[in-house]
């Protein structure tokens, strides 16, 4: 069980999460929804450490968080400059006795392992930094967006994966601003509002989400397209 | 944009280096300007040693040229790069060939204006990482540096050390020429790689920066160290000359290393010390600066472990 209590984190004068409380089954692929300036990449980074909080608590099983219990994904990963994608992955260790064979989940991609980071699309990118994750077999993957950028049968394969690295008992959550990217794929979705953890949703609860979270702001949205369309 | 305008961007960001730099360290700097430049001028008293500075000067050059990252940005903001290369070599070169023709009063330096323009004209493609299969295959994966620096100056570095080679039974060249190599070897530590590789070793900032040192000083003496053999076995009665580049180039190599985590940036590009470095560099032909690489080695070992602490903390 992940448990988050009363966290407080946000940058210089501004509060982004405002005492998140937050239970988490282990083992579950959770999807976090919430619209852009939310809050969502900073609660990752809070969670992995990159982001310091002002205050609150984060534990794993009892077990405060730390770096060696999880990997991150960011929304737009960075690559050394002048290295291949087997020199970037040959980096990372790989945590337990399963081995991991980079040329056959670089195939499964349609990843060149062997041409220069600097050469690859986005997508490609995102890829490969997916891959370096997936190595380090740690039990907690956080993932800011992993859908962007991605092309229609990467993003079916990497929804297998997820799903088959959940079989395997890792806890997975992960970002997008998509409700329906979610919804294939996670056992939860928490909606982030204001700061903290507004409602949390079974993924067979797609309409009523939409219904709930989306209601007031498409009326919004209707009237200022009106007046555009309309002006007085 | 003109090459005039090219200068006066390069002023501003040297005085900004120099600002950085803070009142102590500007003055070493100053000094080892100063001094360097006392000691070309002493060196200009033969026609042979003029020959001798300006091949120096011209490979020096030569390395600025090639290791510099805004090759492609000078071609998309100039129609003429060539104008600012040249203008820029020639402003860097121009009070030593004062200096030259001041105490030699030959114009023999004046010839540099040859090399500077040939390496003006050079082009560097934006496809700037050549692939060097073979020596990337002697550096450990875990340097990223070098192999990543290896694609980019390659050719000269292995250039540079086929010369030392050559050079062993000159007196002393072969050193020259090592330590161009080690110039050029200094531009791979400018780039901060992102987080996750940091954390890829599942290190502490102690461990990590013991592993990284011991990792590259592995992959400098494997080229050098046969060099610094020979030319000692040629020049037995100078062997203490070959062991102390040896054991300073490698304090160099940890200065590197340790200026670059001291000042570490995930993802970012920074250059504020390669003055400092540099400096260092300097150090290994002037005695009174042999004692700076080890003052900043400690200093910047503090340095880096603090920088590196709040990121690695959970490894240990």
């Amino acid at each position: 069980m992940i448990i988050i209590k009363a966290l407080v984190a946000g940058y210089k004068n501004k509060i982004v999460l405002n005492g998140i409380d937050w239970s988490l089954e282990a083992g579950r692929i959770h999807g976090l929804a919430g619209l852009n300036g939310s809050g969502k990449t900073t609660l990752l980074k809070v969670m992995f450490g990159i982001l310091k909080p002002q205050s609150g608590s984060m534990e794993i099983n009892s077990v405060k968080l730390n770096k060696r219990m999880m990997s991150f994904l960011e929304t737009e990963p960075y690559f050394y400059h002048g290295i291949t994608g087997n020199e970037y992955l040959s980096l990372f260790k790989r945590e337990g006795e399963s081995k991991f064979i980079a040329e056959e989940w670089a195939s499964l991609f349609h990843l060149p392992l062997n041409e220069l980071i600097d050469n690859y699309s986005t997508g490609m990118k995102k890829k490969l930094a997916l891959l370096g994750i997936i190595k380090t077999n740690k039990p907690l993957l956080l993932l800011d967006e992993p859908y962007n950028g991605l092309d229609l049968e990467s993003s079916r394969i990497l929804t297998a994966v997820l799903k088959r690295l959940k079989q395997e008992g890792k806890t997975i959550i992960i970002t997008s601003h998509l409700l329906e990217s979610l919804t294939n794929l996670c056992d939860r979705i928490h909606y982030l509002k204001n700061g903290v953890i507004d409602k949390t949703y079974l993924p067979e609860q797609l309409s009523v989400m939409n219904d709930e979270i989306f209601r007031e702001l498409d009326q919004h949205i209707d009237n200022k397209i009106d007046d555009l369309m309309n002006p007085m | 944009m003109q090459p005039i305008d090219f200068l006066r961007v390069r002023k501003s960001a040297l005085i900004r280096e120099i600002q950085a730099l803070g009142f102590v360290y500007s003055l070493i700097v100053a000094a080892g300007i100063f001094f360097g430049l006392i000691f070309f001028y002493k060196l200009q008293d033969s026609q042979l040693h003029s020959v001798y500075s300006l091949a120096g000067v011209s490979i020096l050059v030569a390395v600025l040229h090639f290791s510099r990252k805004d090759h492609q940005f000078i071609q998309l903001v100039s129609p003429h790069p060539f104008h600012i290369f040249f203008t820029e070599y020639l402003t860097l070169v121009l009070p030593l060939i004062i200096l030259s023709v001041a105490q030699s009063g030959t114009p023999i330096f004046l010839l540099v204006l040859i090399p500077l323009l040939i390496i003006s004209l050079l082009p560097v493609t934006g496809s700037r990482f050549i692939a060097t299969g073979f020596t990337n295959k002697l550096i450990p994966d875990t340097n990223f540096e070098w192999k990543s620096g290896m694609r980019k100056t390659g050719g000269l570095l292995i250039l540079l050390w086929l010369a030392s080679f050559a050079l062993t039974p000159v007196p002393f060249a072969s050193l020259i020429a090592l330590w161009f190599a080690l110039l050029t070897v200094s531009s791979f530590y400018d780039d901060g790689e992102p987080w996750e590789m940091l954390e890829a070793y599942g290190m502490d900032a102690k461990q990590f920066l013991h592993h990284k040192i011991k990792v590259q000083l592995q992959t400098y003496l494997l080229p050098v160290t046969p060099v610094l053999l020979i030319s000692g076995f040629i020049f037995p009665e100078r062997w203490w000359v070959f062991l102390l580049f040896l054991i300073f180039s490698s304090i160099n190599i940890s200065v590197f290393v340790l200026s670059k985590y001291a000042v570490w940036r995930p993802a970012e590009v920074n250059r504020s010390a390669s003055i400092v470095n540099a400096m260092c560099m300097i150090g290994l032909f002037l005695p009174f600066l042999l004692p700076l690489p080890v003052f900043v080695l400690i200093r910047n070992y503090r340095k880096a472990m603090l920088n590196l602490k709040p990121v690695l903390h959970d490894y240990h």
